[in-house]
């Protein structure tokens, strides 16, 4: 190989170097294509070989990346047909505000006026004039009185 | 009457005063003197004729309803 070609290789592997960083590989694939990029600055011998290996490489990871993406889109489909998250209960609650609600939990019923809803809790006054504060997550069932 | 948008900022509002905490099968009753990290402290009574108390801590998670007394 001629000084030539020896500069322009430095040059490409300098690029990969860069490239390299810039993929989310794991450290073992960035070791191995290291010591792959390694043996070819010492040696200079078959390079179409080792760029052959890298490219392996390359695409071995692509498939560990896409196994994964399945995964997680697996995971994301059953999270989505999971209940809906304790909030949501907060936008029914708005229709109950100035009404006599009995709030069920798992200690028992509380009943009351419902006064506010906020962003995870509501707030009742109950016969006496005292705020109880029930938080959604707790709310098991909502039931209105009168 | 203007209240916190979560609970626990509500809660950090009533430290000092006296509330009622439902859990899943308790009902504590005591002064509110800390809200940290979703979880309660209270000042409880111990209990009996002595005049003892005792500190409590409650997880938010675990709360049903607080009743302010």
């Amino acid at each position: 190989m001629g000084h030539k070609h020896l500069r322009q290789a430095a040059k490409e592997l300098k690029k990969i170097r860069k490239w390299l960083e810039k993929l989310d590989l794991d450290d073992s694939a960035v070791e191995q294509i290291t010591s792959l990029l390694e043996d070819i600055a010492d040696h200079g011998g078959d390079t179409e070989r080792i760029l052959r290996r890298i490219l392996d490489e390359e695409q071995e990871q692509r498939a560990i990346l896409e196994d994964e993406r399945e995964l997680l889109q697996a995971i994301l489909a059953e999270l989505r047909t999971g209940a809906p998250p304790a909030e949501d209960i907060g936008d029914e609650l708005e229709d109950f505000i100035g009404e006599r609600v009995e709030i069920t939990v798992n200690f028992g019923p509380v009943a009351g006026t419902v006064i506010a809803v906020r962003n995870d809790y509501v707030v009742l006054e109950d016969a006496l004039g005292r705020f109880v504060y029930v938080p959604f997550a707790s709310i098991q069932a909502i039931g209105r009185l009168d | 009457m203007d209240f916190a948008a979560t609970l626990e900022e509500q809660l950090r509002r009533l430290i000092g005063e006296t509330i009622q905490v439902a859990t899943d099968n308790n009902l504590l009753e005591g002064q509110l003197t800390d809200v940290e990290d979703g979880t309660i402290e209270l000042l409880a009574g111990a209990g009996g004729y002595e005049r003892e108390t005792r500190t409590v801590l409650i997880p938010l998670a675990a709360v049903n309803f607080i009743r302010e007394l």
